[in-house]
């Protein structure tokens, strides 16, 4: 009796500990509530859970997520066949592209089909971007699966995060100066989080605990450093070892992990024109403060983006700067694209479609013709 | 180690049960805090043990002597064999410079030699000789490590105001972390025993623990042997009271450091780092800044020993008793840093003379005590200026006799007068600041003069300070009254439970993005 006192005593603390935690945390830092409805795709890297529905919600925004059974954050499902006269388009990005933070027709992808569609494309959007991605996992997805479906373009982020994500995942390796497959999956605490994805209590707590969204980020954030920081110097070389006395490392961790996102690009390029589809690569900036943002382009070399149809925003949010409108969320959120943000980044990327004519074999001549004479 | 790193977090999970087990036996227990206290110190760089253990050894063996008793060759020996195992154990665990270890032998050599000298030597001599033996000791070590190439580049600058161009070497030399705290706090013990205030006992283990005890060897308190030492010379109760009082201060000394003194760390760093281009309201947000994140810095560190050591059943004095709060700088320095400050008065101010021989000469010794005061903090000359504030104003209050006007004051004066002499003193401690934090003379200047200016004073300025400041002065003042008024804590565990969650939370929540290490370390 003395025992189940105690081990009572001692659960009711637990118990209370936690709500305290909870209060203090709703209290005076408010947090995102963004749970992540992940788990592994057969290709071997993440994906998001086909059917799952579930809230976003931030001190600024809710967001509704509805999975169809693909994966992808669209009510449709897709079918391999890609019907005669439509032109496809596949965004591939992370949480920007995913619609982090916005309700699905407030995002890029089906901002981006609405304004072909307003050019005068058939066309459908498939939105295959998975938070967290960077290219090496969008290539994987990409050769897997995202090929499947016949794309005539290719949209794919570049963002202030991807040259790490590039070189955790350890997807692919540079040797020589050739980019090769490495570790065949990428599934970070993925198992974990599919086990305790079934029961309800957790996804009751991650769906709605400001506590654990506190923890889970405090912690991930580190852990993915931490991770990142190890993986450079691997991926750069033994350093400071015998190995390197015998071997030394000419390459920092900095630079070899560069060296790793440029080969990744150029084989997603390569991959996509073999398909004999075309790339769009549309460039994520880094928000600095609400009139100052910083390209992300300028993290690989000038020359390196000459071979590719770059699509970059920055100019945009620096002439919109003056007038102070919300780009980014700002206010304790995770500051991904608002509404607008994501229909300037979606505009110039269909401006820049129509500019270079890719697609043209889906759009109406009439309209194609306005483009080519464009009023005073 | 840091008290707020995670490896600390590791070490104290792996030594706190070996140390509940050893706890009951002295010899048992000293010996493991020995060789914690040395792993927590040799984290940072296992080569500078050999100081520490140099240290021990000689001042085991000096306050001895310098106490009136023999210093038997016993003695000799576990002094010697305690300087050659750390030497050899440092050397090897750091696995280079391995130089140091034939030079130790040959210190060890010396140091034999000059104790059995010392021995044979006139008793009247001897008691004396032995306490030169632990100053020359001490303050070489301190004098090297920390004032070597001050020194050497100001007398290279003195002979070339000469027309003398001598080519002198700067060595680079790192300064050892807590130096400054354990050669005063050896130096202090071997005085005492001078001085027949303290009697030193014949164990190295006892001795060693205490002179290396880890909750305040890298940054105090300064503690005197003769409140300490006893304390590693019995078996210690551990009660619930203590290791539930000890985990609250230790939280509040984690929240000053991680939520006060390094949020406000970047509001300083940004002026004085960059002095030029700021407005008057940036300047005095940056001065005020530093203002509290060196108190929370260093008294957080305090609290954070404290209650360590009372968790682990010691008990180190208090450090800080809100000197914000202080209506005169003398008042100031009975409450700021007061081990330190109380140190300087025992073993600088009265052996200079004190306060006798008459005002001039009080004036002085004041004026001198509060100038070693700052070249203590660091070998720059904006230090020893700081000092010189110090010591000036105190010079001025006493001059003025402030403090005998403010114990003379009734009634409403008696108010206003204290309201008028705190402001006026912590203005003053605040613009002393400026020259502390200063790098330079040309910097400090820039920073002073534009505080004085009417631009720039926006609540943005001045919000982030008063918001971690506001529960700081309310909890310290809470704490501050319950001592002077002699009330007891509250025992009541659901209580203390909740005040430490609380003080959990908030040091995790509002602790800085980028951790800044601890400013005393480096004096």
């Amino acid at each position: 009796m003395r025992a189940i006192h105690r081990v009572a005593s001692v659960l009711a603390f637990a118990v209370y500990t936690l709500l305290f935690v909870e209060v203090f945390i709703r209290i005076f830092d408010p947090q995102t509530i963004e749970p992540r409805y992940i788990t592994g795709a057969p290709w071997g890297v993440r994906h998001n859970i086909p059917g799952a529905i579930y809230v976003h919600t931030t001190p600024e925004s809710t967001a509704h997520f509805s999975i169809n059974q693909q994966g992808m954050r669209d009510p449709r499902n897709f079918a391999f066949a890609k019907p005669p006269g439509l032109c496809r388009v596949e965004v591939y990005g992370d949480s920007f592209f995913m619609g982090y933070e916005v309700e699905r027709e407030q995002g890029y992808a089906a901002q981006l089909e609405q304004k072909l569609k307003e050019r005068g494309y058939t066309v459908e959007v498939l939105n295959l971007s998975v938070s967290g991605f960077g290219q090496a996992e969008m290539l994987k997805t990409y050769e897997a699966f995202g090929r499947r479906f016949g794309p005539d373009l290719v949209v794919v982020s570049w963002h202030d995060t991807d040259v790490d994500d590039n070189v955790r995942a350890q997807l692919y390796k540079v040797q020589g100066k050739n980019l090769v497959a490495y570790k065949p999956t990428y599934l970070p605490m993925v198992s974990t989080q599919d086990w305790l994805s079934r029961h309800w209590l957790y996804t009751e707590i991650a769906d709605h605990s400001h506590a654990y969204a506190f923890f889970r980020e405090a912690l991930g954030a580190r852990a993915k450093t931490l991770l990142a920081s190890v993986r450079k110097q691997e991926a750069a070389g033994p350093e400071d070892t015998e190995a390197a006395a015998e071997a030394p490392s000419t390459r920092k961790p900095e630079q070899a992990a560069l060296e790793l996102s440029e080969a990744i690009w150029n084989k997603f390029q390569d991959e996509v024109m073999a398909d004999q589809a075309q790339m769009v690569v549309v460039e994520i900036p880094k928000r600095i403060d609400r009139s100052t943002y910083v390209s992300m382009l300028a993290k690989l070399p000038p020359t390196f983006w000459g071979h590719f149809n770059v699509v970059s925003p920055l100019a945009e949010f620096q002439r919109m700067a003056a007038g102070r409108p919300e780009i980014y969320y700002e206010k304790g959120g995770a500051r991904h694209f608002t509404p607008l943000g994501n229909s300037v980044a979606a505009s110039l990327t269909a401006d820049e479609i129509a500019r270079s004519g890719q697609l043209s074999r889906c759009r109406e001549p009439r309209v194609a013709q306005q483009d080519r004479h464009p009023r005073p | 180690m840091l008290f707020n790193s995670f490896i600390f977090a590791v070490y104290m999970v792996l030594f706190a049960p070996v140390f509940l087990l050893a706890r009951k036996n002295v010899t048992a227990r000293n010996a493991l805090l020995i060789v914690a206290s040395y792993i927590f110190y040799g984290w940072w760089d296992w080569r500078f043990l050999v100081l520490v253990a140099i240290s021990t050894a000689v001042d085991y063996a000096a306050a001895i002597g310098a106490s009136g008793k023999p210093v038997e060759r016993a003695d000799l020996l576990k002094s010697g064999g305690f300087m050659a195992a750390s030497t050899l154990a440092s050397i090897a665990l750091a696995q280079r410079d391995w130089w140091i270890i034939p030079a130790v032998f040959v210190a060890i050599a010396i140091y034999g030699v000059v104790a059995i000298l010392i021995e044979r030597g006139a008793m009247t001599h001897r008691r004396a000789r032995w306490l030169a033996v632990s100053l020359i000791t001490n303050l070489s070590i301190l004098g090297f490590f920390k004032y070597f190439n001050f020194f050497a580049h100001n007398v290279q600058a003195g002979l070339g105001l000469l027309g003398l161009h001598p080519d002198f070497v700067l060595i680079h030399i790192i300064l050892p972390v807590g130096l400054s705290f354990y050669t005063f706090q050896a130096i202090s013990r071997t005085i005492d025993s001078y001085r027949g205030v303290f009697d030193p006992q014949r164990s190295i283990v006892n001795y060693a623990a205490y002179h290396a005890f880890f909750p305040q060897l890298v940054a105090g308190p300064i503690e005197r042997a003769r409140h300490l030492m006893p304390q590693f010379e019995r078996p210690l109760p551990i009660t619930r009271d203590m290791v539930e009082t000890g985990i609250l201060w230790f939280a509040w000394g984690l929240w000053k450091k991680m939520a006060v003194a390094d949020t406000l760390a970047p509001i300083a760093n940004n002026v004085f780092n960059k002095p030029m281009g700021h407005s008057a309201g940036e300047y005095a947000a940056a001065c005020l800044a530093f203002t509290f994140q060196i108190y929370c810095d260093f008294s957080g560190y305090s609290d954070m020993a404290r209650g360590l050591a009372r968790c682990l059943g010691f008990d180190l004095m208090v450090n800080f008793r809100i000197p914000y709060l202080s209506t005169s700088p003398s008042e100031f320095w009975r409450r700021w840093h007061i081990s330190l400050s109380s140190w300087l008065r025992d073993y600088v101010y009265i052996p200079l003379g004190g306060n006798r021989g008459g005002a001039f000469n009080t004036y002085r010794n004041l004026f001198l005590t509060m100038l070693i005061g700052g070249l203590w903090h660091g070998a720059s000359w904006t230090f020893v200026a700081w000092g010189a504030i110090h010591g000036a104003i105190q010079v001025v209050f006493k001059l003025l006799d402030l403090d005998g006007f403010l114990a003379r004051s009734k009634g409403a004066a008696r108010a206003l007068s204290h309201v008028g002499a705190w402001a006026l003193t912590f203005f003053v401690v605040v613009l002393a600041w400026i020259m502390f934090r200063a790098s330079d003379f040309a910097t400090a200047a820039t920073v002073a003069r534009g505080t004085f200016g009417f631009d720039g004073w926006t609540w943005d300025n001045f919000l982030p300070i008063f918001e971690r400041i506001a529960p700081l002065f309310a909890v310290d003042t809470l704490l501050y009254m319950s001592e002077r008024s002699k009330i007891a804590m509250p025992k009541s565990f659901v209580l203390r439970y909740n005040v430490a969650l609380c003080l959990v939370m908030a040091t995790i929540v509002f602790s800085a993005v980028q951790s800044q290490q601890f400013i005393y370390f480096d004096f």
